[in-house]
């Protein structure tokens, strides 16, 4: 169609320590700027981690919720996005509790025997990935879905990880050593499934 | 499997950072293949997860969510909120839905957009519309254009995140109102019945874009994430968004794609095409399908309508599901190919999955029209329309 015309210009960020303490003293703006800069993150994770856009809906909606209450009740932020990752994994804990069954849509697989001799380049290039990616996040389970997303999506350091979750950097990056190969895994036999069901 | 010490650096050369000793980890990765093989693995990760990180929310719908349970400020709660000058205004949710239903019924009542909209006080000159300025009482200010057509016509827009909604008027004109953006429109005529409606050369980041067309007229909308709507009387529709959401009803033949934006489409005409990734799509076909073709990747679709002599219906699916509500008079021959998707059948077209591998074939009624589905893991649900007491 007809304009070319660039995007708007972006917007000045406030510095983040700056925007925390306006919104611990009830700055509503300073919150609203927080809510626009890390929704769509803790949104995806929460999509990741519960599997539908509904459910992360609901999920991120509350996490703000309560981390607005926590601001005001002068919880610690060190870094905003670890800590709303943090608050964001306890709500979706709690809402796969209610649902009262696990998201996992597959049984786990051997990872190191499954993925051994792909090619992830030609495996993942097709459309599909995206959407095999899904299926295959959902074979983890949801501390170890957690703990890769965060490293592989959000960027979050391992440290940063180890402070969400409560573990030590060791059993940090060997879970998402084994995330990643049984994710691989669950790649591969998805991909390469040939057309039409799997026998029984 | 990469050897231990190598993570971290092949970790940080996929994401394009910096490493130390870059020649020495070239040189490592010459010679190792389990290492090379790692880091192809890294990239085609994060490639795949950038392209899901393009499924957004709508920040304004959450936001909303999240503003009614925040405390209000009332005389016997803590200090009320200050708002600080320099951070952008609060998103607002949009009342589109009471704007559709009395723009929609003023129409209908013979009203017409007189009573809405701002008064042009001569007919448009050919080549350009005319402007006008306005503050309305209660609405951001907005200005209009209006500009008279003949014969069949194709509107064209463009916006990054302003809503646009297309109704009909019993007038040969289109008219446009845009509200709080700050800018005017104009229409372009072009070759065979095209029209642009564009923005001082913008694509709109904020506000409204209201437009009135003859009846019969299509359009042709594209939005980041701006919503669109449109109403009865609308001719072929073709609407590409990156997470806005689609409605549209009473519209001849629908063309949507999007990448999260939900998509709810009733009373169509016989040809529908929708492309989505993870956005949810609700299709009511009015008319008996002739063409149908959705493709989804993680969004579920739910088709309504009739299919039979002439009617092909096709989907594709990752690992959204399909939903097929047939109408009574359907008739055709089923064929559904999965990997591990589920085969829900209460029309019984007698089709069933085998165990050994292979597509579900089945027929129902006269067998005329072909429906065709493919999935990964998506199931596919037969059902029978209520209206129709199911067969």
């Amino acid at each position: 169609m007809s304009s070319d015309a660039p995007p708007p210009p972006a917007p000045v960020i406030p510095l983040e320590s700056a925007l925390v303490e306006r919104a611990r003293r009830r700055d509503e703006a300073a919150f609203r700027e927080i809510f626009r800069q890390h929704a769509p993150r803790v949104w995806r994770f929460l999509r990741d981690l519960l599997g539908t856009r509904a459910a992360a809906d609901d999920a991120a909606q509350e996490t703000f919720v309560r981390a607005h209450a926590a601001l005001l009740d002068g919880a610690p932020v060190e870094r905003l996005a670890p800590w709303l990752f943090g608050v964001a994994r306890n709500v979706s804990r709690e809402h796969l509790r209610a649902r009262s069954r696990t998201v996992a849509m597959a049984e786990p697989v051997d990872g190191e025997v499954a993925a051994c001799g792909a090619d992830p380049e030609a495996l993942l290039a097709g459309r599909e990935a995206a959407g095999a990616l899904a299926v295959a996040l959902a074979v983890l389970s949801h501390d170890r879905r957690t703990a890769l997303l965060l490293r592989a999506d959000h960027d979050l350091g391992y440290d940063e990880i180890a402070d969400v979750l409560g573990w030590t950097l060791p059993r940090v990056k060997n879970e998402i050593h084994r995330a990643r190969l049984q994710l691989r895994a669950a790649l591969v036999e998805h991909l390469n499934a040939p057309e039409g069901r799997h026998g029984a | 499997m990469a050897h231990e010490h190598d993570t971290d650096a092949l970790e940080a050369l996929a994401r394009g950072e910096p490493v130390a000793d870059r020649a020495g980890l070239d040189a490592h990765l010459a010679g190792c293949d389990d290492c090379a093989r790692e880091l192809a693995w890294l990239r085609a990760e994060r490639r795949v997860l950038r392209e899901r990180a393009l499924d957004e929310p709508s920040l304004e719908r959450l936001w909303g969510g999240v503003a009614a349970k925040l405390p209000t400020a009332t005389a016997a709660s803590p200090p009320p909120y200050r708002t600080s000058a320099p951070l952008p205004p609060p998103p607002e949710r949009r009342p589109w839905r009471a704007f559709a239903a009395g723009f929609a019924a003023a129409v209908v009542l013979g009203v017409g957009f007189a009573a809405l909209t701002l008064k042009v006080s001569s007919p448009a000159p050919p080549s350009r519309g005319r402007v006008h300025h306005a503050r309305q009482p209660s609405r951001a200010p907005s200005a209009e254009v209006a500009l008279a057509v003949q014969g069949h016509a194709t509107l064209h827009l463009e916006t990054w995140s302003a809503d646009v909604r297309v109704f009909t008027s019993p007038t040969r004109e289109i008219r446009a109102t845009v509200r709080g953006a700050g800018v005017d429109p104009r229409l372009t005529p072009g070759p065979n019945g095209r029209y642009d409606l564009t923005f001082n050369g913008r694509r709109l980041s904020s506000g409204e874009v209201d437009v009135l067309v003859p009846r019969g007229t299509s359009v042709d909308v594209s939005t980041a994430s701006g919503d669109v709507t449109m109403g009865e009387g609308i001719g072929d529709v073709r609407v590409t968004t990156t997470s806005g959401d689609v409605r549209a009803s009473g519209v001849r033949d629908a063309e949507v794609t999007t990448a999260s934006g939900d998509v709810t489409l009733t009373s169509t005409g016989g040809r529908a095409r929708l492309r989505t990734v993870s956005g949810n799509a609700r299709i009511t076909q009015g008319a008996a399908a002739q063409a149908v073709d959705l493709e989804t990747t993680s969004g579920d679709v739910a088709w309504s309508g009739a299919c039979g002599d002439g009617c092909r219906l096709g989907a594709r699916s990752v690992s959204g599901d399909v939903r097929l509500t047939l109408a009574r008079e359907s008739g055709f021959a089923l064929r559904f190919t999965t990997v591990s998707g589920e085969l829900s059948d209460e029309v019984a077209t007698g089709a069933a999955l085998p165990e050994g591998g292979g597509p579900a074939t089945g027929r129902y009624g006269s067998g005329a029209g072909a429906v065709d589905v493919t999935t990964t893991s998506g199931s596919l649900a037969l059902a029978p329309r209520e209206a129709d007491g199911g067969r």
